[in-house]
């Protein structure tokens, strides 16, 4: 049976993971009936089936997404697909009618005086077609919002735009407070509760809830405050959270405190509610194969890839593993943060052999997309998926004996895993789609890297943008590894010692209207949290000097 | 600054001077910005954003929540202003307007030399004096359906054409009077607001009882039910795991199977129950009838199929707001499990159930209930921008009956409250008593409320001067209530035709305003931005 999943993405981060995470959903869609046997993804997971008033099918995300409206650009609020019917019932009105234009960029007013202007006149100059495309994608400054490159239609529930009044998003001082005002929005309120409704309704046996925030800003505290009220009503679905972190300037001021304690706070009652965290940094990683900009729309497309591949083992219902069984198994011993790490690509080397690629690239080189992870630690439950080995793909050459009672891809990964997973708690899964790329997906591979994503030592000598132009990567293999890690007690560990400073705390308590009591309350199940994590080997020794 | 002071000690009362300028200037642009929307005249807005997704309205608290204000006095005002909304739930232009007005009466007299804290003082006089005109004119009411008609009427005919505003003027009225409760507090939470992008906005109307946007969710469940047994609850029944471990995954397929089947068991008992309640009550005299199952918790395809096989309606993931709606109007109790505990005794029970779909949505009436006391308004239009501009004036409307049966009395509108008390004000009789150049505040405040019969005039095209001394003329002979008539331009009583507003929205519009705008006459420097900022405040 399928077990349907609902995305939250919030705030203009989350979205822009979320546009090129739905945009490549669309890319992996299997049409060709001669091609339906290969197809290992549950798309109604993610998906819903729907009917618009004038009967035409329609196949939407199963997404609630908040926003302001600025970023909508050229969506409209309700998307495309079910469009009312703007020929009745225009504006009628006894007098003057002003038609004013709400430009994001300038706030020109136009005025048109008459009587009954129909609704038409607009409709015209409504912008057409599915979405705007930058023309070239290498210019990523073309893109100003990630509505410009979604290009998966949205149901017309989908779009929740914040109350105008409530300033939020950036993280300025106000900010943790502002995922609370905007649930005091009477209507606010009720118009998510209604949303959410439409999509939980429509599913036959929900499997749990994806989220995406960012986690130092009022975004973080609007999620919090949705976790806990999920978690109130769905209580048994599986909750993951993607928390988004941007690199927070260092503490030099209680401004620069502010979206520090702000994420302490948001981590801290993530934590309570959620059934597995993922950190990951929206900063410009370095990676192997890989040449993005530190733009959110090269930054998102690369989190998008890996976060698709670490979800494919509740998307392919072989795996016979449900988020619920996927989160608890690895959030062992109460311990709900996880790191993400990736190869992307997986390194393939064009005309070579498995073992041999492995044994340039081997696992261990993955690059982890966790902040704050402290590296010498081992983990203590891991989930891996490698995605997209092709099945022609040699295994090893002739004279390599010792490996001789491998027979598949997976004996060979599954024996590579064992060697760095030992003693940890581990689980993988081999898949074989490979992740597949089409446009607007930007080209961030480097010119060693084919177009069904090998890697090739035959270096061409176009630039990297003529060659992508031509013949750009369709599909790439990928590997991904959701560990829980030790290491990950830096993170928790930041967070409580942003207590000790106790005049930021005050000023913290009267910006945002919080007692200070509650304050420590948070200290101290942050404390709890930590207390599950030993101390690596290596920091015993700096002794603690917490004055509590 | 101080280095300023002592340059030029005249620095502080040039700083204070500039400061009333600016401020008054930011008032006169706002108020410019709004007075257009005043009335059933006024001029209707369109906002169009670059995605062509259109939001039509003329009330000004949305206009305000729409505009990016960012002067810091016109945001003031605009927050002042929307407070009045958040209170009254009405008189938000007329607020704007007010201060405005207030400001630039004032800036007058005090630019011939009047200390601001003069003005205001005949500010506070003459707002006394105005606030005892209001409670003289006031026309007492009880909960009479005509009386509310006509309040509801005079508000939703400035939001939305009169064929349309005469419709919801009845649906309105209608449904506060089916939840008030003698005693006790209206609570508008009862009245559900639904929507369905269906036909056309004259469609609308008031549904006794409980609209769900949901239906069964089986082909084979019945579409309608005459003379249902209801059972609320709040059950799980959906297939759920046991507690898993991670042990799970190493099982075999078979083992797996196995585990299912018998959790599986589990679920369908729980089903099983409440059909054999549906058998037990549905026999003999009562084998006629049908059973409707609302549930706040899921219900998954193999448990729909074992209710649609007995004829059983059933809805999954009822809102749990509705929940507590469902109960009050059908009656029966909302079960938690399905154990012993549940007999005949929990049941509802409603005379018609139907549902009916619009593509993909599909909504169930729950009608002819025990407890009428909840009801739906049933919102139609043909497009979204249609329907969120009716959802508006709906909820105007719902307020200014609301508020009509608290203060148990209306106000006469189209002027003729402003007419009165500015002629109250400048009576001989009041002015003697007050000493001194503060007078000249509490003219200022007389002529300023003047500007809400001058704006409808305006709105409609007539000449402000003409109709003021028209209506003034009336006034002083007949002693009435005297209005502008729009239509013809002449003076009428409106109590005669029916125009009324609330009396809390005219009480607190004269508080609000006359307290920001002495604030902003006394303020002596330019308000900053970021006042709210934490710096500051620490
Ligand atoms: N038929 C009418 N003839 C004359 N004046 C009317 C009529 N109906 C309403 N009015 C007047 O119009 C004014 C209310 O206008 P309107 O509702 O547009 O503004 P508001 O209540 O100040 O602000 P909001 O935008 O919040 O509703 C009141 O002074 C009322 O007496
Ligand atoms: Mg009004």
């Amino acid at each position: 049976m399928q077990r349907e999943i609902i995305t939250l993405q919030l705030g203009e981060y989350a979205n822009h993971v979320g546009a090129h995470w739905w945009n490549l959903q669309e890319a992996g869609f299997i049409y060709d009936p001669k091609q339906i046997a290969l197809k290992e993804v549950e798309n109604d997971i993610l998906f819903r089936q729907g009917l618009t008033f004038r009967g035409e099918e329609t196949y939407t995300p199963r997404l609630l997404l908040f926003d302001v409206r600025s970023s909508l650009r050229t969506l409209p609020e309700q998307g495309f697909l079910y469009k009312g019917d703007s020929s009745r019932g225009g504006v009628t009105w006894n007098g003057a009618i002003e038609k004013v234009e709400r430009d994001i960029t300038s706030n020109n007013k136009e005025t048109s005086e008459g009587e009954d202007i129909a609704m038409e006149v607009t409709d015209q100059e409504r912008i057409t077609g599915a979405c705007y495309i930058p023309s070239d994608t290498t210019i990523a400054s073309d893109v100003m919002s990630w509505s410009d490159y979604l290009v998966t239609q949205l149901h017309p529930r989908s779009v929740n735009l914040i109350p105008n009044e409530v300033e939020i998003g950036f993280p300025h001082s106000n900010s943790y407070c502002m995922g609370s005002l905007c649930l005091q929005n009477a209507e606010f309120s009720q118009l998510i509760e209604n949303q959410l409704h439409f999509f939980v309704e429509d599913c036959d046996n929900l499997q749990g809830f994806q989220l995406l925030s960012g986690l130092s800003d009022g975004y973080g505290s609007l999620t919090s405050q949705l976790l806990s009220s999920l978690s109130d009503e769905y209580h048994k679905s599986g909750k993951c959270c993607i928390p988004f972190l941007p690199s927070l300037p260092l503490i030099d001021s209680f401004d620069t405190f502010s979206p520090h304690l702000t994420l302490a706070l948001n981590l801290s009652d993530w934590l309570e509610h959620a059934s597995m965290l993922t950190p990951l940094s929206n900063s410009q990683l370095p990676l192997p194969f890989l040449h993005h900009q530190s733009n959110s729309y090269h930054t998102a497309s690369v989190l998008a890839a890996a976060i698709d591949t670490a979800s494919l083992i509740y998307r392919i219902p072989e795996s016979g593993l449900d988020m619920q069984d996927y989160t608890s198994i690895l959030t062992a011993s109460g311990r709900k943060l996880t790191s993400l790490s990736t190869l992307l690509p997986f390194p393939l080397l064009r005309e070579s052999t498995l073992l041999h690629s492995l044994s340039l690239h081997p696992l261990i080189s993955a690059a982890c997309l966790t902040p704050s992870v402290h590296a010498s630690c081992t983990p203590i439950t891991a989930c891996n998926i490698v995605r997209g080995i092709p099945p022609s793909y040699k295994l090893f050459g002739t004279g390599t004996s010792s490996y001789d009672s491998f027979t598949s891809p997976n004996d060979l990964i599954s024996h590579e895993f064992g060697s760095k997973y030992s003693g940890c708690n581990s689980f993988s899964m081999l898949a074989n789609s490979p992740l597949t790329l089409r446009y607007p997906f930007p080209n961030i591979f480097s010119s060693n890297i084919t177009h069904d994503g090998f890697i090739t030592s035959h270096i061409s000598t176009d630039t990297v943008e003529s060659r992508l132009a031509t013949n750009p990567v369709k599909s790439i293999p990928v590997s991904t590894a959701i560990e829980n890690h030790n290491g990950l007690f830096t993170l928790v560990n930041n967070c409580v010692e942003l207590f000790q400073n106790k005049t930021y705390l005050q000023l913290f308590s009267v910006a945002q209207k919080l007692e200070l009591d509650t304050l420590q309350e948070t200290r101290h199940s942050l404390l709890d949290v930590l207390d599950r994590y030993p101390v690596p080997e290596d920091l015993v020794l700096q002794s603690d000097t917490d004055s509590d | 600054m101080t280095a300023i002071k002592e340059l030029n000690p005249n620095a502080e009362i040039a700083r204070a001077g500039q400061a009333l300028l600016l401020n008054v200037n930011a008032a006169k642009g706002l108020q410019e910005v709004m007075r257009t929307n005043l009335g059933p005249k006024g001029t209707m807005k369109m906002l169009v954003s670059g995605s062509g997704d259109i939001k039509i309205t003329k009330d000004g608290n949305v206009l305000l929540h729409e505009m990016q204000i960012q002067h810091p006095t016109a945001s003031l005002i605009a927050r002042t202003s929307t407070a009045q909304d958040q209170i009254t739930g009405d008189g938000t232009t007329s607020n704007v307007l007010l201060i405005g007005e207030l400001l630039k009466q004032a800036e007058y007299y005090v630019s011939e030399g009047l200390h601001p804290r003069v003005a205001t003082e005949g500010f506070d006089l003459a707002k006394i004096k105005a606030l005892e005109v209001l409670d003289l004119i006031r026309v007492k009411i009880g909960a009479e359906r005509h009386m509310l008609i006509n309040v509801a009427r005079t508000s939703l005919r400035t939001k939305v054409k009169q064929d349309l505003a005469d419709l919801l003027t009845e649906v309105v009225v209608d449904a506060v009077l089916a939840i008030k409760r003698e005693d006790f507090h209206i609570d508008l939470h009862m009245i559900e607001i639904m929507e369905m992008m269906h036909q056309t906005e004259l469609d609308t109307k008031l549904i006794y009882g409980i609209v769900t946007d949901h239906g069964g969710r089986h082909p084979d469940m019945p579409r309608r039910i005459d003379q249902a047994f209801v059972l609320t609850c709040n059950v799980s029944m959906e297939y759920e795991k046991s507690e898993i471990n991670s042990s799970f995954v190493y099982k075999s397929s078979d083992q797996r199977e196995r585990l299912v089947l018998a959790e599986r068991k589990f679920t369908d008992e729980k089903v099983q129950r409440i059909i054999d309640l549906k058998k037990k009550v549905c026999s003999g005299p009562n084998s006629d009838k049908g059973f409707l199952v609302l549930n706040q918790k899921g219900i998954d395809p193999l448990s729909l199929d074992m209710l649609a096989k007995e004829n059983i309606l059933g809805l999954r993931r009822v809102k749990r707001r509705n929940m507590e709606r469902l109960m009050l109007a059908c009656g029966g109790e909302a079960m938690n499990s399905v154990d012993d505990e549940l007999t005949s005794d929990c049941l509802g029970y409603a005379g018609v159930v139907y549902q009916h779909t619009l593509g993909e949505d599909t909504y169930t009436f729950i009608e002819d209930v025990k407890n009428p006391a909840s009801v739906t308004i049933l919102i139609k239009g043909p497009n979204n921008h249609s329907i969120v501009q009716i959802k508006d004036a709906i909820h105007d409307g719902l307020r200014a009956v609301m508020n009509a049966i608290e203060d148990e009395c209306i106000i006469p509108g189209a002027g003729a409250f402003e007419i009165a008390a500015h002629s109250a004000i400048i009576d001989p009789e009041f002015m003697n008593d007050i000493k001194g150049k503060a007078k000249l505040g509490a003219k200022a405040f007389a002529d300023a409320l003047l500007i809400t019969p001058k704006c409808l005039a305006q709105n409609a095209g007539l000449d402000p001067q003409d109709i003021i001394v028209k209506l003034q003329q009336e006034y002083s002979t007949n002693k009435f209530p005297v209005g502008l008539d729009i239509y013809s331009g002449d003076a009428q009583f409106p109590i005669d035709s029916g125009i009324f507003d609330n009396y809390r929205v005219k009480r607190q519009l004269i508080q609000s305003a006359t307290a920001i705008a002495s604030n902003l006459l006394l303020v002596d420097e330019v308000m900053r931005a970021g006042m709210s900022s934490l710096k500051q405040a620490s």
